[in-house]
């Protein structure tokens, strides 16, 4: 089977001509409007590889070097670039990087429309004859265009001599001399070395030493010659001279092929930022839209999750009134119910949450929102970017977790990935609702507001103090594309959400599902025990962590057990409850009511709202950045989480 | 090509939103200096402010919007254009 990977700049409609072509045979592992992973698809006989949007194959970033390396050890057999034509100046910089690749390559031409309404026309074949590459106009959104895309894919002939980007007489002549030096290993590698690309550069080093060449003459100083020689003649540094004699090919290529009217550009984009991005009214605008977005979201996927409710409850009383109370009834309705019933009832908030996030990220005001908080992001030692994970956050960890991939530095990704488990993820939205509805009915939505904002000052805190003691040192610099306005596609937000979804269920349907039967096993063990009893293994375990919780008023063995279970999955800890206290989910308002006091349920639910992430984020966290910031992870936000605790439960107990 | 306004050089910090100018000389690290390479800002490409009050700029370029922190902003030299 043969392999097309796509590429282009981000937001050019990579994606959306990967699902037209794909359908619904995608993998799941798109996040929300980001493909920081490459994912696959598949098309007839072809195997669709869709890569991280990227400005260039430089090494700056993780998107690049996915990117990159895809390319050059993979080896697709065609790729295609997909380039946004209101920005062609831009797009065609990292062509001229694909042709130095030497990659098969097919030019899809996107938004040709929009392009021509700014005046911009494009004549694709003398652009196919200038690149010497076949060009085809598409509209990714409508599918317009896709066969013939397709089609010229297909008759594609990957034995054809390749054309050079030519780098104008002076730079070709350093080129040839860096290849010599090379012994003509390639020209793209003779390019990347001398415009002092880290990652060849290394490379290089490496033989340098292999070949025990002495520092005066090894091919590294020899190269450092010809930059400064360069440097010299053109009066600027080595990658402005590199990058502009591309520039400089991709105006020659311009000129001939694409005719701009005089026409004035309206730039829409331009108007809304003067709002959006207003130091003013900006922070009120985004304020009101995040709020916005968690207001739809559960407004929407409340009543969709009651029926589900109610259809699982039903379902047990059913079972049990036909087979009555029996050791496998028990199974039936404590086990698998209540676990398949746990998970399923948080499919319609998650869904609508990653749909909201998605509609702001793909209109392209998640740029603004990461622009507006940048001064803020800063102050913690964080970038602007580091927003879009801490947002996801309060959807799931894991994919907040992997979204951080999006930062370029190391620094700011393990900071952010230590700061998102403070974002107060939707599982743990039901013990919220639980404990407000029995302990505070009349200020409910206060309290679940202000665990939120608690979350976001606690990452604040921690933030200032890891910053000030671990990472010490600069932040990396902000530097970020605006992209314009869009309105996005409905088939586009419900592949994103769904796909998340998916993700959620296929994680909850293994991991929850095991621990509620292993739960259930455990509370009935040893034989002959009372289900859930204190004599149960459960029991046992629970009693041994109790002290532990003493100091925070809420030290019950149930309660321990159930928050040894959060850290399998958040999910579980309603409903681990809900059987241990043997009164099930429903009659469980009752049961705590008459167990807690005020100030011991506030400091319960502080201590949910930030102990220790789920073991799929912890694992997620070693997979990201190593097991060592994974424990730590678990370690410092379950020791905050006790602090915190223990003042509330004091505080509260003055004043409640 | 369009003509200088003057010849001194001033940091893009303090370049006023509408104007334009010349990038004259980038004084920061490689890494950052490609980066901007590869978003279309280069010794030598003419660029537009489109926002500069606190907080990062945006500044117009090859057709694109692009945002910048202060501090990056602040060691890129211009001249600014009639």
């Amino acid at each position: 089977m043969k392999t097309v990977a796509l590429v282009g700049n981000p937001n050019v409609g990579k994606s959306t001509l990967f699902n037209s072509l794909t359908g619904s045979n995608q993998h799941v592992g798109n996040w929300p409007g980001k493909t920081v992973a490459k994912i696959e698809g598949r098309y007839k006989e072809y195997t669709i590889v869709d890569l991280p949007g990227t400005y260039s194959l430089s090494a700056y970033s993780n998107e690049e070097l996915i990117t990159r390396n895809f390319l050059r050890e993979s080896r697709p057999d065609i790729v295609i670039q997909v380039i946004d034509c209101t920005k062609l100046e831009r797009n065609l910089y990292l062509t001229t990087q694909l042709m130095e690749l030497k990659v098969n390559l097919v030019i899809a031409l996107n938004m040709v429309t929009l392009a021509k309404k700014r005046g911009v026309l494009i004549d694709e074949n003398k652009l196919s004859q200038l690149l010497g590459y076949p060009v085809v106009k598409i509209e990714a959104n409508s599918s317009k265009g896709i066969l013939k895309l397709m089609d010229v894919t297909k008759k594609i002939d990957s034995g054809v001599q390749r054309r050079n980007v030519f780098f104008g007489k002076e730079i070709e002549e350093h080129i040839e001399q860096v290849s010599t030096l090379l012994e003509k290993r390639s020209r793209w590698e003779a390019i990347k070395l001398l415009e002092d690309d880290k990652d060849v550069t290394e490379e290089i080093k490496r033989i340098d030493h292999e070949k025990k060449l002495i520092s005066k003459s090894s091919i590294i100083s020899d190269v450092k010659r010809i930059q400064i020689h360069l440097e010299e003649v053109f009066g600027k540094n080595i990658e402005s001279i590199i990058a502009d004699a591309r520039y400089h090919y991709v105006s020659g290529l311009m000129l001939e092929s694409v005719k701009k009217n005089k026409k004035e550009r309206i730039m829409t984009s331009e108007n809304v930022d003067y709002f959006l991005t207003n130091r003013f009214i900006g922070l009120p605008i985004f304020f009101a839209t995040i709020f916005l977005v968690f207001f739809i979201t559960f407004i929407i996927s409340k009543p969709i999750s009651d029926i589900i409710q109610f259809v699982f409850s039903y379902l047990s009383v059913q079972v049990l009134s036909v087979f009555g109370e029996s050791f496998l009834s028990s199974f039936v309705v404590d086990g698998l119910i209540a676990g398949v019933g746990s998970v399923l009832v948080f499919v319609p908030p998650i869904f609508m949450l990653f749909f909201m996030i998605s509609v702001i990220e793909d209109s392209g005001y998640m740029a603004r929102a990461a622009f507006l908080m940048d001064r803020f992001m800063h102050k913690l030692g964080l970038h602007g970017k580091s927003f879009l994970p801490l947002i996801l956050g309060f959807g799931c960890t894991v994919p907040a977790i992997l979204a951080s991939r999006i930062l370029d530095s190391k620094k700011d990704r393990i900071l952010t990935i230590l700061l998102t488990p403070f974002m107060s993820c939707g599982a743990k939205l039901p013990v919220y609702v639980l404990f407000a509805a029995a302990f505070f009915p009349n200020h409910n939505y206060l309290v679940l507001f202000g665990l939120y904002i608690f979350g976001i000052i606690m990452a604040i805190i921690i933030g200032i103090i890891l910053n000030k003691t671990l990472f010490k040192g600069l932040s990396s610099p902000f530097v970020m594309e605006m992209p314009s306005y869009r309105f996005p596609t409905l088939k586009g937000l419900i592949i994103h959400a769904w796909e998340n979804t998916l993700a959620f269920i296929k994680k909850a349907g293994t991991v929850i599902l095991f621990m509620v039967v292993l739960l259930w096993l455990l509370a009935s063990l040893p034989v002959g025990v009372d289900y859930a009893s204190k004599d149960s293994l459960i029991g046992i375990l629970g009693q041994t962590i109790t002290p532990f919780f003493e100091p925070l008023g809420f030290a019950s063995w149930q309660n321990s057990v159930s928050l040894f279970f959060g850290v399998f999955a958040k999910e579980a800890i309603v409903s681990s409850l809900g059987t241990l206290y043997g009164v099930g989910e429903d009659g469980l308002i009752n049961t705590i009511k008459l167990l807690f006091t005020s100030p011991s349920a506030l400091s319960f639910l502080f201590f949910i709202l930030l102990y220790s992430p789920c073991l799929a984020s912890i694992l997620t966290i070693k997979k990201e950045i190593g097991a060592r910031w994974a424990i730590f992870s678990m370690l410092m936000t379950t020791s905050v989480a006790w602090l915190v605790s223990l003042a509330v439960y004091h505080v509260s107990k003055l004043l409640l | 090509m369009s003509t200088w306004k003057s010849d001194t050089l001033i940091p893009l910090t303090d370049l006023r939103a509408g104007k334009s100018a010349e990038v004259i000389t980038i004084n920061c690290g490689h890494q950052l200096i490609k980066r901007l390479c590869d978003l279309g800002l280069l010794e030598g490409s003419t660029i537009k402010v489109s926002k500069n009050d606190s907080g990062p700029l945006i500044i117009e370029i090859l057709d694109t919007r692009l945002a910048i922190g202060r501090g990056q902003a602040n060691k890129i030299y211009v001249r600014e254009l009639e």
